[in-house]
């Protein structure tokens, strides 16, 4: 679209009021609490903000608002509606965790940004605006005393200039910023308000049939009754079946995983790599792939000499760039072995002077009176070289280190420094 | 002390293990059902004491899995080798025969080595480190433990402290 088509997108028959955009993002909330859509679960006691945050486009429209959803004192995420009708349906997307960034701080950098390079300019307005989806900064109007106009570009997230090349999505990749609505195919000017106006009128004429879900008389409710009120009106009009969901777990195959190994087994690749193939395998796991010789070389050994146990937590916590904690436990108690496994987390299991991969534990309910109750790890053992060996192993028999019995792997958050 | 059993009694322990470990093996079902169990051996440490049985489970000329039963018979591990879904990729039933061990200990070290003794299978340190080991001397005079296991040669003196994967 040119400049001058988009002009248009500006008029009445595009924009979408926030009266409008709320009601959306509201039954919004409701279908992915009634369809227990993944990352929506207590959900039904958030509410949404009364005001919605209002992101621009580069060409100066309104593109989104952002309805922050808000339960107890904190935020659990927000729900993007369109705040321009040639997007069609009403709601973009909806992000399950909180803000990944803070305003306050944007801009404090933002003024920083301001006094340093630009002291001789002041500013016209700041808007939020989104530069480059779904990347968002903080656009500032800045004017000289000579009337010389500049936008500086700032992301609201690690506070970089974004330098002024104007460009398209297709052309490069990284922070090149350019207009969302100017890059949308022309048929959208004709498709997205049909949509966006379907969408609308039935959300409107469900809430004015259904006043139980006004949200006035739904926070009067506890979360249980919340809930019964959105299964009995998504069931009546049939919205369960709108979703369909299928979420990626740790496994790439496809198809039922019952009918093999999820785990992967990496053999040694010579007489001394046992912890760096054991390793490769936890590592693997977690999609994070790396050589033998890459992971000696995390562990501070050379390839034909054995690991330090001191060298493990430090090296597999490098690997994963610190996403993760390692732990090294002393001994390998039967309780943590299978707590690990049961939070689906393999752990390397070591005997005095070799380590495995462990990614499984079986223990029988009934067994001799008398007699240890029998256990088993399902142990990938990266020796015979080149080959390994995958076995359930005795756990009643088998002499554990007692210096370095397991280390296991578990992610931290999200906010890593 | 751990009563010892004797070979004929181990193979009977295996047999009715196997019975019930047949599903459990992890192999797939093509594999597993053609599968059988080999003659246990013996294995020793590295300084010749009795330490486990090994039970070798085969299909066709390939070595696909295992059972390893204490002296006394009890059962302490049991599973495959590798982990592929076609036979031809398992490693051949030849690498846990003698006449092939001294083939390939001979292959290895024979130019480099003399007085090289006949191989015996063993647990070189860990229990999992199987290995078939040989005894030899090097052309400076120094004894030398000489070692093969599935495709992989590595040597060290004797006496030596043993550097294993994990120090």
């Amino acid at each position: 679209m040119d400049k001058e088509k988009r002009a248009h997108l500006g008029s009445r028959d595009f924009a979408v009021n926030a009266k409008n955009a709320k009601l959306h993002a509201q039954f919004h909330l409701y279908s992915g609490v009634g369809t227990r859509s993944r990352g929506f679960k207590g959900w039904e006691l958030g509410r949404i903000a009364a005001r919605p945050t209002v992101i621009y486009d580069l060409s100066g429209l309104p593109l989104f608002y952002d309805f922050p959803v808000r339960r107890g004192r904190g935020y659990v995420g927000f729900i993007r509606t369109a705040a321009n009708k040639v997007l069609g349906d009403p709601v973009v997307s909806t992000q399950v965790t909180p803000l990944g960034w803070n305003m306050n701080a944007a801009q404090n950098e933002l003024r920083k940004l301001m006094r340093k390079k630009y002291s001789k300019y002041t500013t016209k307005s700041i808007k939020l605006v989104c530069y480059s989806y779904p990347k968002l900064a903080l656009s500032a109007e800045l004017v000289s005393r000579s009337k010389e106009t500049k936008t500086l570009l700032m992301d609201v997230g690690d506070f970089t200039e974004i330098p002024p090349e104007p460009g398209t999505p297709r052309e490069r990749l990284g922070q090149v910023p350019y207009s969302l609505l100017n890059d949308l195919p022309e048929e959208w000017e004709k498709s997205g308000p049909k949509v966006w106006k379907k969408v609308n009128q039935e959300t409107e004429d469900l809430f004015r049939k259904e006043k139980k879900l006004d949200p006035t008389h739904m926070y009067d409710l506890a979360s249980k009754e919340r809930l019964e009120v959105i299964d009995q009106v998504l069931l009546e009009y049939e919205l369960i079946k709108l979703y369909t969901e299928r979420v990626l777990d740790f496994c790439c195959h496809t198809g039922d995983c019952k009918d093999h190994e999820c785990f992967c087994l990496h053999p040694q690749e010579n007489n001394v790599h046992c912890a760096r193939a054991s390793a490769q395998m936890m590592l693997c796991y977690w999609r994070y792939c790396y050589s033998q010789h890459e992971i000696a070389q995390a562990f501070g050994a050379p390839d034909n000499q054995g690991t330090s146990p001191n060298a493990i937590v430090p090296g597999l916590e490098s690997l994963t760039n610190n996403c993760f904690d390692a732990t090294r436990h002393n001994t390998a108690g039967w309780t943590t072995c299978e707590n690990e496994i049961k939070e689906r987390r393999p752990f390397m299991s070591c005997i005095p002077g070799h380590a495995r991969a462990c990614a499984g534990t079986r223990k029988w309910n009934i067994w001799i009176i008398n007699q240890p109750q029998p256990r088993y790890l399902y142990i990938f053992d990266p020796w015979p070289p080149n080959t390994g060996a995958i076995y359930w192993e005795n756990f009643n028999t088998t002499n554990y280190s007692t210096s370095y019995g397991m280390y296991t792997l578990e992610r931290r958050t999200t906010n890593h420094a | 002390m751990i009563k010892k059993a004797e070979q004929s009694e181990i193979e009977r322990i295996a047999d009715g293990l196997l019975v019930n470990l047949r599903g459990e093996l992890g192999l797939p079902d093509v594999i597993a059902e053609r599968w059988r169990k080999e003659q246990p051996i013996l294995v020793k440490d590295i300084d010749g004491n009795p330490s486990y049985w090994l039970v070798p489970v085969a299909s066709g000329d390939r070595l696909v899995g295992f059972l390893r039963l204490g002296l006394e018979g009890v059962l302490l591990a049991y599973g495959r080798f590798g982990q592929w879904r076609k036979l031809c990729d398992f490693p051949p039933l030849s690498y846990l025969s003698n006449e092939n061990a001294e083939r390939e200990i001979y292959k290895a070290f024979g130019d480099s080595h003399e007085e090289i003794s006949p191989p015996r299978l063993v647990h070189d340190g860990p229990v999992d480190r199987i290995a078939w080991l040989s005894k030899g001397r090097s052309v400076d005079g120094t004894k030398m433990l000489l070692f093969w296991t599935f495709g992989t040669s590595y040597s060290r003196p004797e006496g030596e402290e043993p550097e294993y994967g994990l120090l």
